[in-house]
Parts: C-alpha cells; structure tokens; sequence
C-alpha cells in the first residue's frame, strides 16, 4: 500500500512538474519537417539547434519522417490540417502539393522583409518556387546533375580529362560515347568486368533530351513533345548505351553493388553533387572528380532541380516560420551545408561564386561544373500531374531501357500518345 | 424482482470491438462509399454521381489490366499455395523426432515482415547475382531479368507467394488433420485401402471445410497483394505487376483521385463479394461437414 501511495505520489508530482515547465515555456513552437539519410538528418538537426540558439523566442522541433513514407506522411498531414508548420517537398511533388493550395504565399514577406532580396538567388533557383503565378516556396538542396568520373581509370585508358574537354566545349555525347565503349571491359567468359557509364535514369535522361533539342513536355505542361525526330534521337542515344552498345549495366546489374562507383568497377556516372559526401568517405584507392552532362548535338544537357522548403498555409505562426525559412536559405545556412558539408549547390549567386565553394580542399575540384548548371540548366518539365506523367512515360520506356523494345520513335510515339490522352482528361477522374 | 437479461451482458462485452468496428471499419467503408460518387483531391469535393465508376470500367485500360494481373496471380498462386501448405502439413503431421521443432522452423518464414522479405526475395531474383540465376546456371539456364522483364515479372511474383506456404495457412491444415479421428484411417485400413486411398478418400473430404476456408481466405489475400509490388517493381515493368490495390493507392495518393481510388476500392469489394458467392455455391459440391448427411 505504501508503496503504491508513493508511485502515485511521485506520477503526481512528475505530472506538476511537466506541466510548470509548459507554463513557463512562452517559447513559440515550430515543428520542421525533413527527410533524408542520418547524415543528413545531423546537418538539418545542427541547423535547427542554431536557429534556436539565435532565436531564445522561438523553438523549433524537427520532425523526421523516413524517406520512404516522407511524400503519403506530408500529404495526409496536409490534407487532415496537421502539418507542421515549415515542411521540405521534393520539387517532383511541389507543382502538385502547391495546385491544392496547401502552401502560403510568401510574396507577403519577401515584399515587405528588408532582410531578404530575392536578386541574391540564382533566377533558377527562385524560378522553381513558383506554382500558379505565386511564390510559394524557397529553394533548398539545389543543384544540376553532373558526371562523377573515375580520374585513374581515364588516365590508365589515356583518356583526357572531360572536365578540361567541356571547357573547350568538346565533351559532347559522342565523346561521352567513345569513352563509354573504351572503358568498358569484359572477362575471359564474356561478362563484363568493369561498365565505361552508369546509366543515366530520369531526370538524366530529360538533361540529355535538352541536349538533343527535345523535351518531355511542352512549354506549359500541357502536352507530350515527345514526338520530335530530336526526342527519339535522344532516347535511342540513351537506349543504345545499354543494349546496342554494352557500355551500361542492365538494370539488374546496376542493381548490384559491384558495379557501384565506389568499387572502381564504374569509370563514370550520371549523378549529383549531394553522392560525393560519400565518395569522400569511401573512396581511397582511386582518384576522381566531377564534370558537366554532356552537350548534345542542340547545345547543352544541364537540368536544375531541388527541393522546396513550404510554409505550411494555416500555420499559426507564419512570422516565426519565415524566419525559420529565412535562415535555412541565409548566408551562414547556405555556408555550412553547402560549402562546409558540400551537400548541394548553394542558391546565393555570391556564396556559388565564391572562391571557398570553387576551389575546395577535398574532391570533388571542378566546381565550377556545378555553377555552371545552376546558371545555365533548364528547369525540369515538372507540373502538377507529374506522378501521372511520369508513370506512363515510365511504362512505355521501361520497354526500351529493358531492352525489349529497340525503337526509340515507336515507344516514343505511344508515349506522346498516351501522356496526351492523360492531359487532355479531367484531371479528377 | 429486476429481470435478468443475459444477452445484454454479451453487448457489453462486446461493445469495444462493435465501437472499434463501427469506427475503423464499418465507417470509413460508408465514407469510401460517399468518396466513390465524388471528385474529391484531398482539397476539394464535388458530387459527380457515378462518373468514377464509368471512367474505371469504360475508359481505364489500367483497370482492366491490374485486374488481370491480379486475378492472373490469384490463379496461380492460391492453388499452388493451397497444395504447398497442405503437403508440408501432411509432411510435419508425422510422428517422427523432433517434430515440433521441424513445424517451428517451416513456420518461421512466414514471421519475416513483408517488407524484408521483399528485399530478400529482389536480391534472390537479382539477374545478375542473384541466387535464382546462380542455381540455374548451375544448370546451364539462367540470365533471366525475372524483375525487369514484363514476361517472367508475375512469374516470379506467384514464386515468391510460396514463401508463406509455411505460415498460417499450412497451421490451419495441420489443426485440421489432427481434427481427423484416427478412427476413419483403421476403417479404411481394414479394407485395404492404399495410403493413396486413405487421402484421396478419407483426409481429402474430412478436410475440405479447412480447404474450403483456406480457398476464400487465398482469394481475398490474392487481391489485396501490395507491399511486394510497391517495393520490388512499383508496377512494372510496363504495368506487368499493377496489382488492384497498388493501383488504388496510386489514384488515391500519389494522383489525389480519392473518389477514383474509392470507386476502385468498392469494384474490387464487389469482385470479391461475386468469387466468394460463387465459391460457397460451389462448395456445396466437394465440401463435406462431418456429420452432416449430402444430399
């Protein structure tokens, strides 16, 4: 019984004591949402922790979802009104998160905020935030596509440096092609030992369609463009890496980990800058660096994308929460992840342009391809029925890219039929 | 003197589950249904009467395909995992050592989470090492891309059902077979009968209720398959593993067609309210009850 009497005793005064430290606690409450991988998660924790300590009024909580159930878990928390109150969205689901209106306009407070000039971002990068004519977002984790390349195996093969090719504008998808075939190699049994290129999956594959004058879409996302002799080039270009010319891994061998770029088995690869942490880690015994996508036979490849960081429309502290924005795209923000951890391109043309983001102490060194994309690349074609779109483009080239179906103008026509079919319905039914 | 009502007691003792029903199950089911007969994204919601349902059965070949494609599973995989659980139960109701150990260790797979089984089975079915492809090399086959292409990508997937032959299914059998009096068994002994005989005549129709329960179950199972198809091959290659429910989930969160999505949902309650009619009718020819006197 005593004991008893002093378990109820010690729940009640622990219960007290929660609730004096709510009462005293006249902080006002964040929640940020993010997703990404623990390294990941550490760098928005130290930014959420350095916010805090400049901010004494404010205190904010990052609220981490796995990137598996990152897109239902934000979409049902909107939907039920839940959200927290600033939230990063990929920018494949942006357009269609910002259609239902679940975002708040920030014209609000970048018209009226001193502190924030928007001629400081990069046009691309603010160019992205923007859904229906409003400004609904501030880019974060941005960047462009590029190739990783292993330097030792070029210089074994006596290859030159693509990156030193691209700036006399002579890294071109011929020559990608070329260093392809000679750096892919193959065992006594015929099975291939080491693949010259990674194959370059969606949104690489749209970067190369830029390239060859071509894109998925039309200027406003209405329909297919699919169906220009450019596009069908682009795509067999593509196709042909892996089936006709064998210097990709099938789609099961790039699923397996000993052709990944780590292992020295991979000599170049289409990715971002956000892999090179772990490059950085692991690699030890080769020496490599990055280089700009290929141009193609209609100018360049490059492609910008990143993700949106939203303000949750019905938040109860939009004040609190723009500061909070504002300072994950401040300078000293954007310093940290971007130039001292290298996660992805900064969007501050200052800070991109600096010689502490060009010229590092570590690979990868030629940043300047980086810079490069996010001044030059093209937005992707991502609207709000993207995840429509791209799941029948997906199963009319999965044929092609698994080798099943050889013509790239073939798939490529039922394609722009299929994506037009889609555009020109309701988009409800 | 205050009446006694006994039936009242049995409503308070089940009234947390009836709440839990009504909440969880029975009301979400009225909501789909209101859903189905709307345009509703998340956001917004206008009543279209049955325009969902014309959509899914005039102008969505998707539809007809994820229906073929699961009921093309269903009629490979519950079969086969119907006989699967049935011949390891009647493999583990044997009297030998170390019997129950045997049944633990055939029933453990089927605790795996379906998300790591999933990714076993991809790492299995990986062409390029996987351990399919090495086994069958072994034989001078193999180079199958059994998740990549559209030809062997169901194939695979009816395969991969098997895994949980050992798993509640096969429980039920064997409480079935031991339900079986060993009476019957001496009977038929005593005229001769094979070991054949005994099952084809004596296990196979004492049997049938546990068959006939496993039967339906199978079926509603079979068109429920999800976490497999999302994670392994997210609908492809080509639309080759859409199974029904990923493409509910599809309309319902990844486009916001939640009236779609619903519509889809209360098509597929129908499909299976039918097969499941149609099968108790058919039960009445090859389901025996003990006991009971066949007409």
């Amino acid at each position: 019984m005593k004991q008893a009497l002093a378990f109820a005793g010690i729940l009640i005064a622990a219960l007290a004591a929660s609730n004096c430290t709510t009462q005293t606690d006249r902080r006002i409450q964040l929640r940020y949402m993010a997703w990404g991988n623990v390294e990941q998660l550490a760098l928005e924790q130290e930014l959420v922790d350095r916010f805090n300590r400049k901010n004494p009024d404010i205190n904010v909580r990052l609220f981490k979802v796995p990137q598996s159930a990152y897109g239902n878990k934000s979409i049902v928390m909107f939907a039920s009104r839940t959200s927290p109150d600033v939230v990063r969205v990929d920018h494949f689901n942006f357009p269609q998160l910002a259609d239902r209106n679940y975002f708040r306009d920030l014209s609000e407070f970048t018209e009226t905020d001193p502190e924030f000039k928007a001629e400081e971002f990069f046009p691309l990068a603010m160019q992205e935030n923007y859904s229906n004519g409003k400004l609904q977002a501030l880019n974060v984790l941005f960047g462009g596509g590029v190739m990783i390349y292993n330097k030792s195996l070029l210089a074994k093969a006596g290859l030159a440096d693509p990156y030193e090719l691209s700036k006399k504008g002579e890294w071109t998808t011929d020559r990608a092609l070329e260093y392809g075939i000679k750096l892919t190699e193959f065992d006594s049994n015929g099975r291939p030992s080491q693949f010259g290129l990674g194959f370059p999956n969606m949104p690489f594959y749209i970067g190369l369609m830029y390239g060859f004058g071509a894109n998925l879409l039309n200027e406003d996302l209405s329909r297919s463009a699919m169906d220009t002799p450019e596009a069908a080039q682009a795509l067999q270009w593509v196709a042909d890496l892996r089936w006709k010319h064998r210097v990709c891994p099938s789609p099961a061998q790039g699923a397996n980990a000993a052709f990944g770029f780590e292992t020295g088995r991979l000599a170049m690869e289409f990715n971002y800058i956000g892999v090179t942490s772990r490059y950085r880690e692991k690699i030890k015994d080769f020496e490599w660096d990055i280089c700009p996508l290929p141009d193609g036979p209609k100018g360049k490849s490059l492609f910008v994308k990143g993700n949106q960081l939203v303000m949750y429309r019905e938040t109860k502290h939009p004040e609190a929460a723009w500061r909070l924005m504002k300072f994950i795209v401040s300078e000293e923000a954007e310093r940290f992840l971007y130039i001292e951890q290298r996660r992805q391109s900064p969007t501050r043309i200052k800070l991109a342009q600096s010689s502490e983001f060009l010229e590092p102490k570590a690979p990868p060194f030629n940043m300047p391809a980086v810079t490069e994309s996010v001044k030059s690349g093209k937005v992707l074609p991502i609207g709000p029925r993207w995840p429509e779109v791209v799941t029948v483009v997906g199963s009319e080239l999965d044929g092609l890219f698994a080798g099943r179906d050889r013509d790239a103008k073939v798939v490529l026509q039922r394609a722009h039929k299929a994506v037009n079919k889609l555009l020109s319905e309701d988009p409800g039914l | 003197m205050k009446k006694h009502h006994p039936g009242r007691w049995g409503f308070v003792f089940i009234l947390p589950w009836l709440i839990g029903f009504l909440l969880f199950t029975a009301g979400p089911m009225i909501a789909s249904l209101v859903l189905s007969f709307t345009r509703y994204d998340l956001n917004t919601i206008h009543f279209i009467g049955t325009k969902n349902y014309e959509r899914i059965l005039f102008d969505e070949p998707l539809f007809w395909k994820s229906l073929q494609v699961t009921v093309t599973y269903a009629f490979f995989s519950v079969p086969l995992g119907i006989a699967g659980s049935l011949g390891l139960a009647l493999m583990l109701n044997q009297k030998v050592a170390g019997e129950r150990l045997f049944r633990t260790l055939f029933y453990l797979p089927s605790l795996v989470p379906s998300v790591a089984s999933a990714l076993l089975w991809s790492w299995i079915f990986n062409a390029d090492n996987g351990l399919l492809n090495y086994t069958l090399g072994l034989f001078g086959w193999g180079g199958v891309e059994w998740l990549a292409d559209e030809k062997y990508t169901l194939g695979a997937f009816v395969v991969m059902s098997l895994w949980g032959i050992g798993g509640g299914r096969m429980i039920i059998f064997l409480a079935g077979l031991q339900g079986i009096s060993e009476s019957y068994y001496e009977a038929a002994r005593l005229d001769g009968a094979s070991a054949w005989r005994q099952f084809r005549n004596v296990t196979l129709p004492l049997l049938s209720p546990v068959m006939f329960f496993n039967l339906i179950l199978g079926v509603i199972g079979a068109f429920q398959v999800f976490t497999q198809a999302y994670i392994m091959t997210a609908g492809g290659p080509n639309n080759a593993t859409l199974f029904y429910a990923l493409s509910i989930f599809r309309n319902a969160f990844e486009y916001f067609k939640l009236g779609k999505a619903s519509a889809l949902a209360w098509v597929l309650f129908l499909i299976l309210l039918a097969i499941t009619g149609i099968q108790f009718w058919a039960s009445r020819r090859w389901v025996h009850y003990e006991g009971e006197a066949k007409s």
